[in-house]
């Protein structure tokens, strides 16, 4: 026995019910994946609210120690400043005063003598204004130094060697040199004429001069 | 072949697009700051952790700079942006009378500070000539170097005074001594403050 079928629907309508039934099935794809889009920004936003709550919490916990370091931050740079304030004034500044030098030279006269002249002068401290052309090997600038020449009258030769031997034992002098020693007739009385120099080196890093010293008293060199 | 309709496909397609930039401008960054935020608490954590020894540092250097301050405070000389000559002249100022006869005070130029390139400050030199007994000169020269302004000497020539009838020939009696003081008031401190001061201000003699 043969079976025959029959399509009672028409075929446009029975392709308009296939294509309804496909459109059905996509628009049902399209919800569900609206649906996760919905769940994402959900979850990313309960991320970004969860991560940033922990975060807060974090600092909240943390702000005495982030108080701290910023304050250690502060004092670094302080000390940072002072150091650099204290090399600029070590490059710029003297470190031996000359009122300091001749209060010196001064105590270490012995009884008798006398000074007649006394020089002191700071070299390779002062720029220029005038342009010079060096070389390579001139370019590097010349130790800073503390160049000093005393003249006067002693008694004797021993006063002469006691004002030499006083100025060796100052410890910030060096190069003390008797240039010369002559005999010298002063008020009637035979006595020596000497002159000395010594020099200082002002590149060692000597303890600065204190401000406003107050406690300065003179005397006679 | 079945095709759904025009505005299922469409539909579809926002979708899709939507779920993308979801993803990739909400969820992704979300995820990225989240894992930068856990960093950041774990380090947090980890500093909160040793607050005990950061105060220890803190009191360390507090006092370490608490000290060199006030030490500085005793040495470290100020260093004017201008050159600020009226303070300058009336700081090496004397007046004349039985102990100081006379008193010139002369500024030079403006000079650089020092004979190296790099240094951007400056000095005006001043010479003082004077007569005056040995403790006037002495207490002028002390005054101007130990200033709080950055006053150096340059040259300090000193001689006892000559009789008025022959100036080659010393007056041995007379109290007096002429000086010649050469010295620098340094100025153009903009990259500094003056308050600050040496750390290493004690102890650091050769």
């Amino acid at each position: 026995m043969k079976h025959r079928t029959f399509h009672l629907l028409p075929e446009p309508i029975v392709a308009r019910v296939r294509t309804q039934r496909a459109s059905r099935r996509v628009v049902g794809i399209s919800a569900s994946i609206a649906v996760m889009t919905v769940g994402l920004v959900a979850f990313a936003t309960w991320v970004e609210a969860r991560s940033r709550g922990i975060l807060a919490a974090a600092q909240s916990e943390g702000a005495p120690v982030i108080a701290i370091e910023e304050e250690i931050e502060t004092y670094r740079q302080t000390e940072l400043q002072l150091l650099a304030a204290l090399e600029r004034q070590r490059t710029v500044g003297n470190a031996i005063p000359a009122h300091g030098v001749i209060k010196a030279v001064a105590g270490s006269l012995p009884p008798g003598a006398v000074v007649k002249r006394l020089m002191i002068r700071y070299e390779n401290v002062q720029g220029s204004n005038k342009r010079v052309r060096r070389n390579a090997k001139e370019a590097e600038t010349p130790p800073r130094m503390l160049v000093c020449e005393l003249e006067g009258i002693a008694l004797d030769d021993a006063g002469v060697n006691a004002i030499v031997q006083g100025l060796e034992r100052l410890e910030s002098l060096s190069k003390v040199t008797l240039e010369s020693s002559r005999s010298y007739l002063f008020r009637g009385k035979s006595a020596r004429e000497y002159k000395v120099t010594f020099s200082a080196d002002l590149e060692r890093r000597w303890r600065l001069p204190v401000v406003a010293d107050a406690s300065f008293e003179g005397g006679n060199p | 072949m079945i095709r759904p309709s025009g505005t299922a496909l469409g539909l579809l397609g926002a979708s899709v697009t939507a779920f993308g930039l979801v993803v990739g401008f909400l969820v992704v960054p979300a995820l990225r700051r989240a894992d930068e935020r856990a960093l950041e608490c774990g380090r947090l954590y980890a500093r909160i952790g040793k607050i005990e020894s950061a105060r220890l540092e803190r009191d360390e250097i507090r006092e370490r700079v608490e000290s060199a301050q006030a030490s500085s405070r005793a040495v470290l000389r100020q260093i004017p942006d201008a050159t600020d000559q009226a303070a300058l002249m009336s700081m090496l100022a004397v007046e004349t009378g039985s102990s100081v006869l006379s008193q010139t005070v002369t500024a030079g130029e403006p000079v650089p500070a020092t004979p190296r390139s790099k240094e951007s400050l400056k000095a005006v030199p001043v010479t003082v000539e004077i007569t005056a007994t040995f403790d006037q000169v002495m207490g002028l020269l002390a005054r101007a170097e130990n200033d709080r302004r950055l006053v150096r000497a340059i040259r300090v020539e000193m001689e006892k005074a000559t009789r008025a009838d022959n100036r080659r020939d010393i007056d041995w009696d007379s109290p007096f001594v002429r000086a010649t003081i050469e010295l620098d008031a340094i100025y153009g401190a903009s990259g500094g403050s003056p308050a600050v001061a040496s750390a290493d201000a004690k102890g650091d003699e050769p």
